[in-house]
């Protein structure tokens, strides 16, 4: 039996191992090699992606593989997924929170940060997609001389309110989350004399001090907060889901699609956290903080929604057939065994195939395999939308317009420029911002509960 | 039409003054065409193909992207238009309104109210045939043309009582651009260089001098003042020729043969029961095909000029799959070559004595059953049937078709022949023979001069035309850009263009008709009439001329006293050429009968017969550098931007060929390399070429140089086989070209399992176009078309609608109620014939932009209304269903909900507006759009026009339209400015008390004509107001044949189809079609 004087200097000690192992990746001197070329990387992908939109921008959407059959393609293709993406981190940061599952508290900062970027991802689409970008701020409703307004009947006015919410949530959520540990960054930095970063993270900290009452307001903060975003990961994607279910297209016209785009979002969004995780966990030595059982855990949350999708697609198929409708039962044998066959396959493949794999406990222990088959739900991800959203509209009512899609470079271009911008979002935040909800690992570690009952939540400091 | 004021030569004055590569893809390996055993509807071969073997070429690559068919504009348009682009950005010019400069005018002339069109008579002359117009001028500027409605030829409506109409052909409808065309020529060319028009006449009286000596070629010319100039000039020893590539000659030259003496043959097939084409597109490629197209139309519907009950039947024999024989109720695929044996045969048949040819072919069932079921109808139906054979056909075949027109009784009653006006004038070929000859006869000819036409392109290929023309001094050439002749003429003369120049001509039946300028020449170019004019040394002008001509005629006193009604007319009454009292025919003997024309159908490689084709886009050529024509799509391919050889499918099998595969055709030792369409329907053993391609000095849009659209089929026209050539031979090149068709843009890439794009097709087609027989119309009171809306809407609420009883309800949206007029249009199947008018007629209305071959192949053009055309049955006997489909101006538009900007929005009268500057281009409507009939515009279609040497194109612009700027949708508006315009016309009459009625009430029913109803020639198109239970589009939507599309979506569309009826003779065998609910 230890003394409780030699527990809680034990605890010290534990959650100094935390503030350390976590803050060493910002206060490096000198950045990681392979951070250094993983940002030179992601950097050119940026690149790549400006000189697509200056071309866009300045000849117009001809530019892409878009026609007048298929008139949206890989721009809302990429707009959904990445709306998808930003899911996870919602319902890893604010649902989990709320259930209490402590193990979130590893991957939540990191979940959240993915979010932000991935909704910054997406809202570049609806804008860059409009014929006339530089007009698309009629879309938001503003007092004007000339007597318009939006028309609210359009599920685009509602992706509008939707996203946008869901962007300013998400921020606001990450940003209270992050306020005690830039404070712990913003106290090191002025120990270390580095007055620069002392400047900036005490701004950016908004004056913690730490005190009970600090605590106790950023608590409740948080909790109104995680209560807030929580419908959010429903009703985002609903509402983007909208876009295709209130539409008369076969193929789009499906009621199942909330459920179905939720269920989905969640799937790539745990998919994409676990891409992340994965190599920065080895890369900066935190498999101490993000460890196994949560990996696994992840694992288990994608075997289940990649599931619920393959249910969607099935019920799909059935429906079609059910329906009786010539159209809506041709865009569904079509999708499969029609030209884009081989979208709709790879899509099954990834999305329902390929997770079945984590019925396996040794592969949802298997860091690299893990990588790849969430690489692979990426992709599939990818192919869900694209089938949706592509193959529906190539083929529709009239076989006379009937068409094909074929991207271009400024189509891959955009999309690239996208995921580098993601990416070098991530790495400046895995470089200068606490990558690990330090507070909160701290109040989930057992050191933290040693004085008091085993059950309780107590985690102040 | 409004009123037309002469003009009086008082014309206003205050005007100032993509092209294709050939992609060769190394493909060999292409599907050979399997056996297909059960048949839907299909939208082409290939996809037929599909279910025997995948297809390869593009279909191989799943994730291809080839770069010349990707859209990516840094390879597709041209590096300069890139830059301008960029430069554009620096500035974020794209969200700038351009400076433009205007003129004011500061004296206005007399009746002319600024902002206001007006209409003005005027003619336009095609291969020496009359086509009577009005062009509507906006201030000055001809900006559109359309059919007289006055004209007595061209002119009549369908249904007794309603108003004057007159159709148009596409080029009729697309002539207007020409005359902005950029790459018009400025100036006269003396070898190749530039002159001014004042060295040319300079050098006129030394030509004066050795008239003897003098030839003029001349594009045929139905002229009365060309003919009186020309008299003129003959006196002075001057020789005249003349030649025309697509010449009517042959008919000429077999009634001849009939007759003795040249006569026309005009056909009344408002009162024909039975109608037989013999190898000919009487809708299309005919000098009446307007007229046949209306009066056919007026006997195309039970209860029309036949009376109750009654309806034709049109028989078509041809080798290549035409509009007509896509509107036939029977319809035999034979080569041409066969029509004479087939013919002879029906003779018999008739019992016009003579055993019958006992040709190979006619021993086949079909044949056999087609000729005899046919010869009963015509014997049932005598004075009440007419043959008709097409110009390709020889002048034996148009002697026996005299022959059995009069057997048959068509004399005097369906048919009606017309004296020629210039007996004496030799065939074209034969002229220009004889001409080539003399020009090669050192001393015969030292000056030519070439009035229009393009001879060095068309002209026989054996003469080697270019090669005599270089041994002449002199050779003047007249045209309207600097084509492959000007180039090889010592000089070049610009040419106005007839909507600048005083001009006559006469219409298929002879009546004068007047072209009056519409504007002053816009370069101070020359009218050919006005050449000849400085050649004689009198320098008079065009009005001069033709006022003098008609005063030698007697058609104009000498005081001029009617001259001004002719002019405000647009036609000298009257004027059309005698009717012959039934001519009877003489003892003919038609030629023995080659061996081709005694063997079968199956034909080896080697004894393949070619056909030429005109050329739905350029014609023959000639039209080559009109972007509007190149970019309508060919009715039966839709294929846009390229001629080709059209190939049937058991010859394309035979020689291991497939679409798109470059084939190498060859005519005695010529031959010429083209890619090949594969058409069901195209006769065995026949191949047809289409002509007017492969234009080497066209200009920017037609071809220059070695850039052109097409391939130049007239390497392989030789005098001995002008029209159809025998023993041609093909081979593979082993390479592909893809041509740019806008109706199967990928779908070559059939899926996994093809069947199901057929089946598919097959499936819906019925329910999206309706067919019903005239004996099933007439038999079942009640019948209705298989189309209506599902039953959970009637349900729901059984109130309904006004227009649609029962009809209305289950939507979350509130159904509006109409006041006032309610807007709508229907369009019967049944007698469109695919003509493409409409397509270019609403181009030219609306400024719809052209966007060239590569954005074709990405799906991106602009067309409004564009026609759908499918194939049912099997692939050698083929039927072809079409349906014309524009905005379908739906009551409950699901464009409408998805607009998150509101840019398209419904209006009091029920059409589905369109606010340009409102869109932000999200492109939500277009997926939404079930109909999928609008357009986006992807890139900047109108750029070109802003370069400085285009500037004149712009011109032409319809100012009551907006001009689209990129990035915004748009559709047709069911010509909303001409609704607009009708309505402030008629408030202002009523205003001012010049006419009754209400200020707000029904407009005469058609008062106001959309542009594609106008140019329609069969009235297919009507539009008009709802609100008006007497209007005919009331009427036509009461009908019982009258359908939605779609109607399972509940858009409520405001157009509706009527179904197409056939009428197929009861004793021919069933055609096999898939699903049609034709048996109702």
């Amino acid at each position: 039996m230890e003394s409780p004087h030699d527990e809680a200097g034990k605890a010290r000690e534990a959650f100094r191992g935390v503030t350390r192992d976590v803050a060493w990746v910002a206060e490096a001197p000198k950045p990681h090699k392979a951070w250094l070329a993983a940002l030179g990387i992601a950097l050119l992908m940026l690149g790549w992606g400006v000189i697509s939109i200056y071309h866009l921008v300045t000849t117009g959407i001809g530019v892409w593989g878009n026609s007048n059959t298929v008139g949206w393609a890989w721009d809302i293709t990429n707009f959904v997924w990445w709306i998808g993406i930003g899911h996870a981190g919602t319902l890893i940061s604010a649902v989990l929170y709320l259930t209490r599952q402590t193990w979130r508290v590893s991957i939540n900062r990191a979940a959240e940060a993915m979010t932000i970027f991935a909704v910054m991802c997406a809202l570049l689409f609806p804008l860059l997609h409009t014929g006339r970008p530089w007009f698309a701020w009629w879309m938001l409703p503003h007092p004007n001389d000339m007597g318009m307004w939006p028309q609210f009947r359009s599920p685009l006015m509602w992706d509008v309110f939707a996203v946008s919410t869901y962007a300013t949530t998400s921020i606001l959520f990450w940003f209270m989350g992050l306020v005690p540990d830039l404070a712990t960054f913003r106290d090191r930095a002025a120990l270390r004399g580095d007055k620069i970063r002392a400047v900036i993270y005490g701004l950016l900290s908004l004056g913690w001090r730490g005190s009970a009452r600090n605590w106790h307001r950023y608590e409740r903060a948080y909790l109104i907060l995680a209560g807030l975003a929580t419908p959010l990961v429903f009703s985002v994607h609903s509402v983007v889901s909208f876009d295709f279910a209130t539409s008369q297209l076969p193929g789009w016209h499906t009621t199942i699609f909330p459920p179905y785009f939720v269920a989905g979002a969640i799937f790539s969004g745990f998919a994409m956290v676990l891409t992340l995780m994965l190599p920065l966990r080895h890369l900066f030595n935190l498999k101490h903080i993000i460890k196994e059982e949560h990996i696994e855990a992840m694992c288990k949350i994608l075997l289940a929604t990649g599931m619920m999708v393959g249910l969607a697609y099935a019920t799909e198929f059935f429906i079609a057939w059910y329906s009786g409708s010539l159209y809506e039962k041709f865009a569904f044998i079509n999708r499969a065994f029609g030209p884009f066959w081989w979208s709709y396959f790879a899509m099954i493949a990834c999305n329902v195939l390929i997770p079945q794999a984590f019925w396996s406990r040794r592969i949802r222990r298997a860091p690299v395999i893990i990588f790849i088959l969430c690489i692979f739900v990426n992709i599939g991800m990818w192919f869900e939308r694209f089938v949706i959203i592509a193959t529906s509209l190539a083929r529709s009512f009239l076989p006379a317009n009937w068409s094909y899609y074929t991207p271009t470079r400024w189509d891959v271009g955009l999309f690239v420029g996208t995921l580098g911008l993601f990416f070098t979002l991530f790495l400046l935040f895995f470089r200068y911002v606490p990558v690990i909800a330090m507070s909160e690992v701290k109040g989930a570690m057992p050191e933290a509960h040693a004085g008091g009952s085993k059950g309780s939540k107590g985690g102040h400091h | 039409m409004s009123a037309k004021e002469p003009t009086d030569g008082n014309v206003h004055e205050h005007h100032e003054h993509d092209h294709t590569e050939h992609h060769a893809h190394d493909d060999a390996s292409l599907a050979p065409i399997g056996p297909t055993p059960e048949f839907g509807y299909w939208k082409s071969l290939r996809e037929l193909e599909g279910k025997a073997t995948l297809q390869t070429d593009r279909s191989g690559k799943e994730f291809a992207t080839e770069p010349s068919r990707t859209i990516d504009p840094m390879h597709r348009r041209n590096f300069f238009q890139l830059m301008g682009a960029s430069m554009a950005l620096a500035g974020v010019g794209a969200c700038r309104y351009e400076k433009e400069e205007i003129v004011p005018l500061a004296r206005r002339p007399d009746g002319s109210i600024p902002g206001q069109t007006q209409q003005y008579a005027t003619a336009f002359e095609l291969s020496g045939v009359g086509h009577a117009l009005v062009a509507t001028s906006f201030e000055g500027r001809p900006i559109k043309l359309d059919g007289n409605p006055d004209h007595p030829f061209a002119a009549g409506g369908i249904v007794p009582g309603t108003a004057r109409h007159a159709g148009s052909s596409t080029f009729a409808q697309a002539a207007v651009l020409n005359m902005y065309d950029p790459d018009r020529s400025q100036n006269p060319l003396a070898a190749g260089k530039g002159a001014s028009m004042e060295t040319f006449h300079a050098a006129l009286p030394k030509l004066r001098e050795a008239f003897a000596t003098t030839r003029i070629l001349s594009e045929a010319s139905s002229s009365p003042t060309m003919a009186y100039l020309r008299g003129l000039l003959a006196q002075k020893g001057v020789q005249w020729h003349e030649y025309e590539p697509l010449s009517n000659d042959n008919e000429r030259e077999g009634t001849r043969k009939a007759f003795n003496r040249p006569l026309r043959p005009i056909a009344h097939l408002d009162r024909a029961e039975t109608i037989v084409t013999i190898d000919a597109d009487i809708f299309i490629d005919h000098p009446a095909a307007m007229m046949f197209s209306r009066d056919y139309s007026r006997s195309r519907r039970l209860g029309g000029s036949l009376g109750p009950g009654k309806m034709n039947r049109l028989w078509s024999v041809e080798s290549t799959y035409s509009n007509t024989g896509a509107m036939a109720d029977h319809r035999l695929g034979l080569r041409s070559d066969l029509a004479l044996p087939f013919l002879l045969a029906l003779d018999a048949a008739l019992g016009g004595g003579g055993a019958g040819p006992g040709s190979e072919f006619l021993k086949e069932q079909k044949v056999q059953t087609f000729i005899k079921v046919l010869a009963d109808e015509l014997k049932t139906n005598t004075g009440r049937a007419v043959v008709i054979a097409g110009r390709r056909q020889p002048a034996d075949v148009h002697a026996l078709v005299a022959k059995i027109n009069q057997t048959i009784g068509a004399v005097g009653e369906t048919l009606e022949y017309r004296e020629d006006p210039d007996p004496s004038r030799k065939p074209h070929l034969q002229s220009i023979t004889d001409l080539v000859k003399d020009l090669a006869t050192p001393g015969r000819v030292s000056t030519l001069i070439i009035l229009g036409g393009n001879p060095v392109y068309d002209a026989p290929v054996d003469l080697d035309f270019a090669g005599a023309l270089s041994k002449v001094a002199t050779s003047i050439h007249l045209s309207e850009t600097q084509n492959e002749t000007s180039q090889k003429t010592s000089w070049h003369v610009p040419r106005s263009h007839f909507l600048e120049a005083w001009g006559d001509t006469r219409t298929w039946d002879g009546t004068i008709t007047l072209a009056q300028p519409l504007i002053a020449p816009i370069y101070g170019t020359l009218s050919a009439i006005e050449l000849l004019s400085a050649l004689l040394g009198d320098n008079k002008t065009g009005e001069e001329l033709v006022k003098e001509a008609h005063a030698q005629l007697g058609v104009v006193s000498a005081s001029g006293a009617n001259w001004r009604q002719s002019v405000h007319d647009g036609f000298v009454a009257n004027t059309g050429l005698p009717v012959a009292e039934r001519p009877a025919v003489a003892g003919f003997a038609p030629a023995q009968l080659t061996d081709s024309q005694r063997g079968g159908t199956k034909r080896a490689n080697g004894d393949i017969e070619v056909t030429f084709v005109a050329s739905p886009f350029s014609y023959d050529g000639r039209f080559a550098n009109n972007a509007w024509l190149q970019e309508t799509p060919d009715f039966m391919t839709k294929v846009t931007w390229d001629n080709y050889a059209l190939v049937g499918p058991e010859t394309a099998q035979a020689l291991g060929i497939a679409n798109d595969t470059l084939i190498n055709v060859k005519v005695g030792d010529k031959s010429v390399e083209l890619p090949c369409y594969t058409i069901p329907g195209q006769a065995r053993g026949s191949i047809g070429l289409v002509l007017g391609g492969g234009r080497t000095h066209a200009g920017r849009v037609g071809g220059q140089g070695t850039r052109s659209v097409g391939w130049d089929t007239n390497k392989v026209r030789l005098s001995s086989g002008f029209d159809i050539a025998g023993k041609a031979s093909v081979s593979a090149t082993g390479k592909q070209y893809e041509l740019a068709s806008v109706q199967e843009h990928w779908d070559i890439r059939t899926g996994l399992v093809p069947a199901v794009t057929q089946e598919g097709i097959a499936e819906r087609l019925p329910e999206l176009i309706q067919e019903v027989t005239a004996k099933t119309l007439s038999e079942t009171k009640d019948w209705r078309p298989d189309s209506e809306v599902p039953q959970y809407f009637v349900d729901r609420n059984q109130g309904g609608s006004h227009d649609r009883p029962g009809a209305g309800g289950l939507s979350l949206f509130k159904e509006k109620d109409y006041e006032g007029h309610r807007w709508a249009m229907a369009i019967d199947l049944s007698t469109c014939t695919g003509c493409n008018s409409c397509m270019v007629a609403c181009q030219a209305e609306n400024n719809v932009p052209v966007v060239g071959r590569e954005e074709i192949f990405n799906n991106r053009e602009m067309h409004w209304i564009r026609i759908d055309r499918y194939f049912s049955g099997s692939p050698d006997d083929p039927q072809v269903v079409h349906q014309p489909v524009a905005c379908q101006q739906c009551e409950m538009a699901p464009c409408e909900q998805v607009c998150p900007v509101g840019a398209t929005s419904h209006s009091d009268e029920g059409l589905n507006d369109m606010a340009y500057n409102r869109c932000i281009g999200t492109r939500y409507c277009a997926n939404n759009c079930p109909y999928k009939v609008r357009k986006f515009n992807f890139l900047d279609w109108n750029k070109e026009w802003r370069d400085a040497r285009n500037r004149v194109r712009r011109l032409l612009f319809n100012p009551d339209v907006t001009v689209r700027m990129r990035g915004v949708m748009e559709k047709c508006t069911f010509c909303v400015q001409r609704i607009q315009n009708g309505k402030i016309k008629a408030k202002a009459a009523i205003r001012a008390g010049q006419r009754a009625g209400t200020v707000n009430g029904a407009l005469p029913d058609g008062e106001i004509e959309t542009a594609c109803q106008q140019a329609c020639p069969t009235e297919a198109i009507v539009f008009g107001d709802l609100a008006d239970p007497t209007s005919r589009v009331a009427k036509l939507h009461a009908d019982n044949r009258s359908y939605d599309l779609l109607p399972e979506t509940y858009t409520k569309p405001r157009n509706r189809f009527l179904a197409r009826v056939r009428n197929p003779n009861p004793n021919m065998p069933a055609a096999k079609t898939a699903g049609g609910n034709g048996g109702h």
